[in-house]
């Protein structure tokens, strides 16, 4: 099934928002792309979104601008940024050695060792970050706009 | 009272909070599996005398719960959610 925003589009939306993460004081540590997914109610009348999480520590002033950049960008839906105290950024570091695990043990299963062997070598390698780290939530990305990889 | 139920019934069906009991501290609002729970058939948050959760958890998951309907994830409202 091919989205309305194209893996082109979406990509570029994604790095957009990447440059203006990856400027003075910030810094991206995870992210991560969902499929294609059924929104729970329509939203510019539109059935299904493509969803985006990145969670990146920053200054109050960026997350300001990203905000306006988003609301600005038609081919964003929906966005919200949470802040995550250490308790929510203990949780996500969790999350990740579990998500990476499950990662390798389908890997190994369905695939040849060789191609395990350069699964392993890829896995996120995690920042344990003591300030509060913002999670930019879901960017909920439609299909008719551009697209965020 | 019933005729075959026990005297003690009260003590018998003890309700627990399951974050206290499982050491969960942290409800994330992608999972919606585990939103489930405690949203009823219509979409609605279900209280805590019936899901048996502490006042602090209770916090949570329902601030859990209005992120997830913001982004789409649950529905405000429906009648055919289970």
């Amino acid at each position: 099934m091919t989205p309305v925003l194209s893996d082109i589009q979406v990509k570029d939306t994604v790095n957009k928002y990447k440059k203006i993460l990856e400027g003075k004081d910030s810094e991206i540590v995870h992210q991560e792309k969902w499929k294609l997914r059924k929104l729970a109610y329509p939203i510019e009348h539109k059935k299904m979104g493509i969803y985006q999480i990145v969670q990146f520590k920053s200054t109050p002033e960026l997350i300001k601008n990203l905000e306006t950049e988003y609301g600005r960008d038609e081919r964003i839906m929906r966005f919200l940024t949470v802040s995550l105290d250490k308790i929510g950024v203990e949780y996500n570091v969790n999350k990740r050695k579990i998500d990476a695990k499950r990662l390798k043990t389908e890997k190994l299963e369905s695939e040849d060792k060789k191609e395990s062997k350069e699964k392993e070598s890829k896995s996120v390698k995690e920042v344990p970050s003591e300030k509060p780290e913002p999670e930019s939530g879901k960017s909920n990305q439609d299909k008719t706009s551009k697209e965020e990889a | 009272m019933l005729l075959n139920e026990s005297i003690n019934r009260e003590r018998e069906q003890k309700k627990y909070c399951r974050f206290r009991k499982f050491g969960i501290k942290y409800v994330d609002y992608k999972e919606y599996d585990f939103l489930l729970r405690f949203v009823n058939e219509q979409g609605k948050i279900l209280p805590r005398r019936l899901t048996g959760t502490s006042a602090k958890y209770q916090k949570k998951v329902s601030q859990a719960i209005k992120r997830a309907r913001h982004l789409a994830i649950l529905p405000y409202s429906t009648d055919d959610l289970k």
